[in-house]
């Protein structure tokens, strides 16, 4: 019996609560339709202006070949991050490596790449067996084409400027999607006297608005 | 405020547009361009974008460097930099002169060869030339394939001092750089620091798909100005452009094929099929897709056990969007190094030599041996002297 009454009650707190709900929503609605009137008589602006603005995403941004030595018996080793297959790494037992750098313009405006070097292959690599060691880098747009208007031939290995900003690469490095990524592929020839330890080298690219 | 406005909206683009990057530098404005007036005193503030936790350092370079004044000098995971500038009264040399705030990662990622960030945002303070001068700014082409139509887009400024008059064209010339077409694009009258957008869309209908180069002429009052561009008209079509051309014998071998499209749109699910000629071994290559005008390399194995010549024939078929791109391609198998030879060789003069040196040997022992026969008589000869001389 208590419990029976325990329920009533509760069921007549919830009906005075729908009521009260349903009564505030009807007033709430009612206020709200006199601000709509459903007719449009005049002309609106929106402004919105975008900035132009300039930056690079380096997709890969570390070329690692780990640690290795040259073939006992051979000059040196070579690297090329171009190539695949045998030619990718020889005369070594480093792990090969086919992933290049990559940088992609994601900003909304054209921009100059020029790209830097940290040190040359006697500093970072030492040594002069099998005519010494060789640091040398080749851009190329195949991936995205028309990416770059180059400043230097995207067919060439040059050896890395190491002055100033470094070696103007692209007169315009494009943002449009499809066409705004380059790929930095590295040739290294590791010389049987090569210094040891742990070797790196930093590249520095700079961008400015085209 | 209103720069502040700017700054959100083009962080918001970066943020949105850098979505996934593993690293990034940038810098919101890229540029300011301002014409100069006598002793122009400005504030710029440019937001610089950097991974969290980066440290650079930031700098001013340019030939007015000595004019402008930056807020900070270094920066941890970007932000911003308000550069003051102050300008002289009068400016010596007159044309564009560029001002850079940049910011220098100074922090590396690490690896054997990594890559780091410099970023420069520039405050272009345009000098007015006396009398008339006229530039362009920029002429863009874009690519399409044949048929479609190609937009020109050429800007003209004013930097002098005076009114001119600009009149442009752009001619096409082919491949064998013979001029095609000439494309007028209209005339305008422009006030100093004024600038002129000219646009057209052109037909490409009675064009052969290939490369093109376009070059835009403005004349004005004072002179010619040109400026060129190229662009391509594509095709659908994906050719050949690479292939492995040498494989061992007897051996599972991997055949890459590079290809290149010819088409300014994307080709999905290009593959390739590879058919020995003479034999019946064939193979298929996963297919891949290509982005337009792409080069991309497809790759597969073969056995070629049975194939006997040293130099023997392939047909390469690519397949995309219904069409078929064949080659027929000679190839041929590394020249092996023999090592059955050279142990027999190797193995023969080791033994010649064992046995040379064994005979010397022989011999050798065979003298010790004879003197050894003699070396008795002549110690009992000794022994019965010496009995005498008792």
């Amino acid at each position: 019996m208590k419990t029976d009454n325990m329920l009533l009650i509760v069921a007549i707190i919830a009906v005075v609560v729908s009521i009260v709900g349903a009564g505030m929503t009807y007033s709430y609605i009612i206020a709200f339709k006199s601000k709509l009137t459903g007719f449009a008589t005049g002309a609106g602006w929106v402004n919105l202006t975008v900035e132009e603005n300039i930056a690079i995403n380096f997709t890969n941004d570390t070329v690692n070949w780990g640690s290795g030595m040259v073939t006992p018996g051979k000059s040196s080793a070579t690297f090329n991050t171009s190539a695949t297959g045998n030619t990718n790494m020889t005369d070594g037992n480093w792990t090969g490596n086919t992933n290049g750098l990559n940088i992609e313009n994601i900003g909304n405006k054209n921009v100059t790449l020029k790209l830097k070097s940290a040190t040359n292959g006697s500093a970072f690599i030492g040594g002069s067996a099998g005519g010494g060691p060789v640091f040398k880098m080749r851009v190329n747009d195949s991936a995205e084409p028309h990416s770059c208007v180059y400043n230097i031939s995207n067919a060439t290995w040059f050896n890395p400027n190491q002055s100033g900003d470094g070696e103007l690469i692209c007169d315009y490095f494009d943002y449009g999607n499809g066409n705004d990524e380059i790929r930095i592929d590295f040739y290294v020839v590791v010389p049987s006297d090569s210094l040891t330890g742990a070797r790196g080298n930093t590249i520095t690219a700079t961008i400015a608005a085209a | 405020m209103k720069k502040e406005a700017f700054f959100a909206i083009g962080l918001f683009f970066i943020i949105i547009l850098s979505f996934d990057a593993k690293a990034v530098v940038g810098v919101s404005p890229g540029i300011y361009e301002v014409e100069f007036s006598p002793g122009l005193t400005e504030n710029y503030v440019f937001r610089f974008i950097f991974d969290e936790g980066v440290d650079s350092d930031v700098y001013i370079e340019g030939d007015l460097a000595d004019y402008v004044k930056i807020n900070k000098e270094k920066l941890v995971g970007g932000g911003p930099v308000m550069a003051s500038v102050k300008l002289p009264d009068k400016i010596e040399i007159p044309g564009d002169h560029r001002i850079y705030i940049g910011s220098r990662q100074l922090t590396s990622p690490g690896g054997t060869i990594g890559i780091v960030g410099n970023v420069k945002g520039v405050i272009l303070i345009k000098v007015p030339y006396p009398g008339k001068y006229a530039i362009i700014d920029y002429f863009y082409t874009t690519n399409a394939n044949q048929g479609d139509p190609i937009n020109l887009t050429l800007s003209v400024g004013n930097l002098g001092k005076e009114n001119i008059n600009v009149d442009s064209f752009v001619e096409i010339y082919d491949e064998k750089n013979q001029s095609i077409e000439v494309i007028p694009l209209g005339s305008a009258a422009l006030e100093p620091t004024s600038h002129k957008i000219f646009s057209k869309s052109i037909s490409t209908l009675n064009y052969k798909p290939g490369d093109y180069r376009a070059v835009a002429v403005v004349k004005y009052d004072a002179g010619e100005l040109s400026q060129q561009r190229s662009f391509r008209l594509g095709t659908l079509y994906v050719g050949i452009s690479n292939y492995t051309r040498e494989f061992q014998r007897d051996k599972l071998n991997q055949m890459n094929i590079e290809i290149e499209s010819f088409w300014n749109d994307p080709i999905e699910k290009v593959y390739g099929e590879v058919q020995i000629i003479g034999y019946d071994i064939k193979f298929l290559t996963p297919s891949v897709d290509l982005k337009p005008w792409q080069k991309n390399q497809l790759s597969g194995f073969f056995d070629a056990t049975g194939i006997e010549e040293n130099k023997f024939q392939a047909n390469i078929t690519i397949n995309y969007e219904g069409q078929k791109t064949n080659k027929i391609v000679d190839l041929k198998f590394k020249r092996e190094t023999d090592y059955a030879l050279y142990a027999l060789v190797g193995g023969g003069i080791f033994f010649g030599i064992f046995i040379i040196s064994l005979v010397i040997a022989m011999v050798i022992l065979f003298i010790r041996m004879k003197k050894n026969e003699k070396s008795p008589l002549k110690e009992r000869g000794v022994e019965k002297d010496a009995k005498k001389n008792k």
